[in-house]
């Protein structure tokens, strides 16, 4: 177990240094941020002096070894637009798309599972049928229009919900709901087919043959089978979500990840571009790993393969 | 579904074989399935000739009906569905908008699949440093963050539609290899393979031949749920602002700019968003209809005689 994890650590590292490598040079593909910053009218040695202050004059290749050998220190540089360590900024606006996450997936879960199997209990019947079209729908939607016709009606029209922002739990309904909608819908898909698979399995009927109650046998018995399918789904969906949940936060105005990389990209902000993708991508193979371990927990013939 | 081993039960397996139904009577079987392709069928006829029949309407102005909501024929059929804040008709426009939604998502998709099909074989199948190298390469593509990467590489490359095909080819890449190399590498230990290969046939006509047949229905399949995928990516990015650029229309384009609008024509987003759904599910009930015919151990439930399936009881054997 020990060296799996040492083993997929290092993978990650090469894939996140590859990562910031192309980062790093990308951004600066998109332009000077000087003619951005500056008013249209500044003079060469108004720029140069700015080029001067954030170090946009040194030859490339120098720049990147600078800024390899600061990430290693810890530090991200600083923001051009918000005139503070990037860190500090990523930081900041790193827990809320994190809650945004955890309680979406946590819900997603939940009810996906209880739906899926349910669903598969009686194949073919209403409860079913209704399952596979909403989980259809969810898996289909486009969130964006989903986020817009929500604030249409339950915002604009019907007033029960405030537009955007953060604050009481008001807020977080509409960002939840319209994210919830395509995990649930997937969990509810695959649960469903694993479900019909294991609940047709020679296991399940031995279990009924010796009198093992039908809800143990749903819950116990066959739903175990279906954990690797839940994991792989769940831990796609929720990678998806902690990388920027940037349609629901920049139509909710909500302040997080997504919408501070979208934001940091458009203003030519170079640290924060780095530092948001750095920090959001480390999270990520964080979590890929995690993923890894629990296929191992579940499945003993991984650790072996 | 035994296996037949004897020549008795191998004759009796053709017979089912010779009886079975023919893909398209399978379908018209199943509502759903019937009604989604029905469905993409028409998006089909509306991008092969929808711009050429209603280019004009939909770019015609009418200053005086303008934000004209839907469900009256007052205007005509064509503003059936309301017409937008410049009078236009937004049937047309949507008819219009289907092209470029679906080919941008169609192209991104095939051109997935046929380098994502070849590198994951390829990989499968060579191993060793050039599969380490394929794989290693497509983790990295994996964890970036797919519509951040899009963002950053429309920026660089402006937002043309051959940039924006190639970011969405590009980002849903590795499902196609990951799939198509597991296969492989199950498919070679197979006896057929293995035959080939000690009957003298080479490496690439094991591939061609052999490999590749078998492969291929399981891409396709996924094929249709990636081409829901890529859709609503692509949407999302036109919604955004930095995917397809006016005067170009996409449903993904027409929604944003609806969203301006939103208090006073609904309508404006409400439309192009149903359009984006309706295509995307009628992809989801294709594929899910696909998997199941292509899986010997579910077609059953399609070919049972009766519309409403059984509980399952399959036999242990």
């Amino acid at each position: 177990m020990m060296r799996f994890l040492g083993r997929r650590a290092l993978h990650s590292a090469v894939a996140l240094f590859a990562l910031i490598t192309l980062v790093f040079f990308l951004v600066r593909l998109t332009g000077d941020p000087a003619s951005l910053y500056l008013p249209i009218d500044a003079s060469i040695a108004q720029r140069e002096a700015f080029s001067e202050r954030h170090g946009f004059n040194r030859p490339v290749l120098e720049q990147f070894g600078g800024f390899l050998s600061d990430v290693l220190r810890g530090e991200f540089g600083t923001s051009i637009r918000k005139e503070r360590p990037a860190l500090d900024v990523v930081l900041r606006a790193f827990p809320t798309t994190l809650s945004l996450a955890v309680i979406t997936m946590t819900l997603a879960v939940v009810l996906g599972v209880a739906v899926g199997s349910v669903a598969a209990y009686r194949p073919g019947g209403v409860f079913d049928r209704l399952a596979t079209l909403s989980s259809l729908g969810g898996a289909s939607a486009p969130d964006f229009w989903v986020a817009i016709t929500g604030i249409l009606l339950f915002a604009v029209a019907l007033g029960w919900l405030p537009t955007s922002g953060t604050g009481d739990w008001r807020h977080w309904i509409m960002p939840v709901g319209v994210l919830l909608l395509r995990p649930f819908g997937l969990l509810v898909q695959v649960v469903r087919g694993a479900m019909l698979n294991a609940l047709a399995s020679a296991y399940v009927k031995t279990a009924r043959a010796k009198g093992v109650g039908e809800g143990t046998v749903v819950f116990v018995h066959a739903l175990r089978n279906s954990g690797l399918a839940v994991v792989t789904v769940a831990g796609d969906q929720m990678v998806g979500i902690v990388n920027g949940a940037v349609i629901v936060e920049t139509v909710f105005g909500w302040p997080g990840v997504g919408k501070l990389m979208i934001d940091a990209v458009m203003q030519r902000d170079f640290a924060l571009v780095q530092a948001t993708i750095l920090i959001t991508a480390s999270a990520i193979f964080a979590l890929n790993i995690l993923i890894d371990v629990c296929y191992v927990l579940l499945d003993p013939r991984i650790r072996r393969g | 579904m035994s296996r037949a081993s004897s020549s008795a039960a191998a004759s009796a397996e053709d017979v089912q074989l010779r009886r079975r139904l023919p893909l398209w009577r399978l379908l018209l079987r199943d509502r759903f399935a019937l009604a989604a392709s029905l469905w993409l069928l028409l998006l089909v006829l509306c991008l092969a000739f929808g711009p050429e029949l209603l280019g004009k309407a939909a770019t015609a102005l009418d200053l005086r009906g303008r934000n004209g909501p839907p469900g009256s024929l007052e205007k005509g059929w064509l503003g059936v569905l309301g017409t937008d804040a410049l009078g236009r008709s937004m049937l047309a426009r949507l008819v219009v908008a289907s092209r470029n939604t679906l080919l941008v998502a169609a192209s991104a998709v095939a051109i997935s699949l046929l380098v994502g099909g070849a590198l994951g074989m390829l990989a499968g199948y060579a191993g060793g440093r050039l599969s380490n190298l394929i794989m290693r390469t497509v983790d990295v593509l994996q964890s970036f963050p797919s519509l951040l990467t899009a963002v950053v590489v429309l920026y660089v490359l402006e937002p043309r539609v051959a940039n924006l095909v190639l970011v969405l080819a590009v980002t849903r890449l590795p499902v196609y290899v990951r799939v198509a190399r597991a296969e492989v590498l199950e498919i070679r230990e197979r006896l057929f393979v293995q035959a080939s290969l000690a009957l003298g046939a080479g490496r690439g006509h094991v591939l061609r031949r052999h490999i590749a047949p078998v492969v291929l229905p399981t891409l396709l399949t996924i094929l249709t749920v990636e081409f829901a995928v890529v859709m609503l990516a692509e949407s999302s990015l036109s919604f955004l602002g930095i995917g397809i650029q006016p005067p170009e229309i996409t449903w993904g384009l027409m929604v944003a700019q609806g969203r301006n609008h939103l208090s006073v024509a609904w309508w404006l987003a409400f439309f192009p968003g149903l359009a984006i759904m309706l295509a995307a599910m009628s992809a989801n009930v294709l594929s899910s209809w696909l998997r199941t015919v292509s899986d010997p151990a579910q077609r059953w439930r399609l070919e049972a005689p009766r519309a409403q399936s059984p509980e399952p009881q399959v036999s242990g054997t």
